[in-house]
């Protein structure tokens, strides 16, 4: 409980507080201070401004503020979407050539033996293969699992399987238009629509 | 459907505003963005719009990314414009500064340590940009702490107990409702003046008269103002009056 508590992030706390009152009174700013003390600077500002927004109160005419044309301070926050998503695009492209591709190197059959070491069938592994499985989904031991039996680090096989989902060879030549990684599904997902046995399910969602 | 969130629900009504623009071309849906008739079937709120964006930004949709992106900030540069008014203490550098983090947030999402920070965005969204202004604004009020008075949250208490009690009412006075015994509320018109005063002095009569934090409590397990800042209760009451005594100044052509 206490690591919980000296993990979660400030801006936690403050959207569970803004989420708890619109406008804190003593009771609530004081239940916050007594579980977060080391957000007290943050959880006095924020509930202050809460309560700030609570008692200006917009007359609401039923129309939404905006302002028109493009300012200097729009012009600005435009240039901070792109040139950070253009720096997150690289930082990406950078982590993933570090990555090895884990499946590259098996031969013919052994993809199938690694589904039945991991006790899944081919066209989950082919999931986990193609990245289609939104990582932070896949439990610890499903990757700890996936990295004995490739001998390779847990923390490698994390790294793969966080980087860019991809498009299957056999897909690429099948569609007219630019085509796409699928969605990424969550690892729950992944286990209940993969054609696995009852038994294999359960194994998997009790990593 | 609309992409569920981790940590949050979003509200119904949410739910419901982004389903019905997921289903609509790419053209209508930017038309449906620049509705600001609330009660107009199609609007979007705010936090619809964050999904959609982040929606943009998962497709590679650059050209929708932008446009979106712009009618959300458009919209907050509104709201900044009447939070932040020109009084407030660097009021242009946190209102410039909270866009441009709202774009950096928009780019690193689900990336990162933090992947799913947008998320309270799409639940309540103005609760978020606060939490983005407020962080920013303490950024900017640290860098002058040097230069302002350090001291002044322990200034030696003027006069006796009966003083005291005759400072704290006396603050109390100031923000009054006329014809009513309870004084622990701020009106409208006083958020006004408040806004005019040093980031300290209006934090602390907002806690004191917004959030409604007693200055001293008999109770040792009730939050107060005077065990938050760590010093007796006769301080905080001459920091009131210090404040109301600014609050006077400022008033002053």
């Amino acid at each position: 409980m206490t690591n919980a508590k000296r993990d979660v992030s400030s801006d936690d706390v403050l959207h569970e507080m803004a989420l708890t009152s619109e406008k804190p009174d003593a009771k609530v700013v004081g239940d916050y201070l007594r579980r977060y003390p080391q957000y007290a600077e943050e959880i006095t500002d924020f509930a202050a401004e809460l309560a700030a927004v609570a008692i200006a109160g917009d007359v609401d005419d039923g129309i939404e503020p905006s302002t028109i044309g493009t300012s200097p301070a729009i012009s600005r926050a435009l240039s901070e979407l792109h040139n950070r998503l253009y720096e997150v695009k690289q930082e990406q492209a950078a982590r993933e050539a570090q990555v090895p591709d884990l499946f590259a190197p098996l031969k013919p059959g052994e993809f199938r033996m690694l589904a039945s070491e991991l006790e899944v069938n081919a066209f989950f592994l082919s999931k986990v293969r193609d990245r289609t499985i939104e990582p932070e989904t896949i439990p610890h031991g499903f990757r700890t699992e996936m990295a004995n039996a490739m001998k390779v680090s847990e923390p490698v096989v994390a790294a793969y399987l966080a980087a860019q989902a991809t498009i299957p060879d056999q897909m690429r030549f099948l569609s007219e238009q630019k085509p796409e990684a699928s969605r990424r599904q969550s690892f729950v997902d992944a286990v209940k629509n993969s054609r696995l046995s009852e038994e294999q399910q359960r194994r998997l969602l009790s990593l | 459907m609309a992409r569920p969130l981790r940590k949050y629900t979003r509200p119904p009504e949410i739910e419901a505003a982004i389903d019905q623009a997921l289903a609509l071309d790419a053209p209508s849906r930017l038309a449906r963005a620049e509705i600001r008739d609330r009660k107009a079937s199609g609007f979007l709120p705010k936090e619809a719009l964050v999904h959609l964006i982040r929606a943009a930004k998962r497709d590679d949709d650059q050209a929708t990314l932008t446009k979106l992106f712009t009618v959300l900030v458009r919209r907050c540069e509104a709201t900044l414009a009447r939070r932040v008014p020109d009084g407030y203490p660097y009021a242009l550098d946190i209102r410039d500064d909270t866009l441009s983090e709202l774009g950096r947030l928009v780019a690193e999402d689900e990336t990162g340590p933090n992947p799913h920070r947008l998320d309270f965005f799409e639940v309540r969204f103005d609760s978020g940009l606060l939490t983005l202004r407020t962080s920013i604004a303490r950024k900017y009020l640290r860098r002058r702490e040097h230069a302002a008075d350090p001291d002044h949250l322990i200034r030696e208490p003027v006069g006796g107990p009966l003083g005291q009690m005759a400072t704290e009412r006396a603050a109390l006075d100031e923000f009054s409702v006329e014809g009513t015994q309870e004084a622990t509320v701020l009106l409208k018109a006083q958020m006004v003046e408040l806004n005019r005063l040093p980031h300290d002095d209006r934090k602390l009569l907002l806690l004191r008269f917004g959030n409604e934090i007693p200055v001293e409590s008999k109770d040792p397990d009730e939050v107060t103002l005077a065990t938050f800042y760590k010093v007796e209760g006769r301080t905080i009451r001459n920091r009131i009056k210090a404040a109301r005594a600014r609050l006077k100044l400022e008033k002053k052509p």
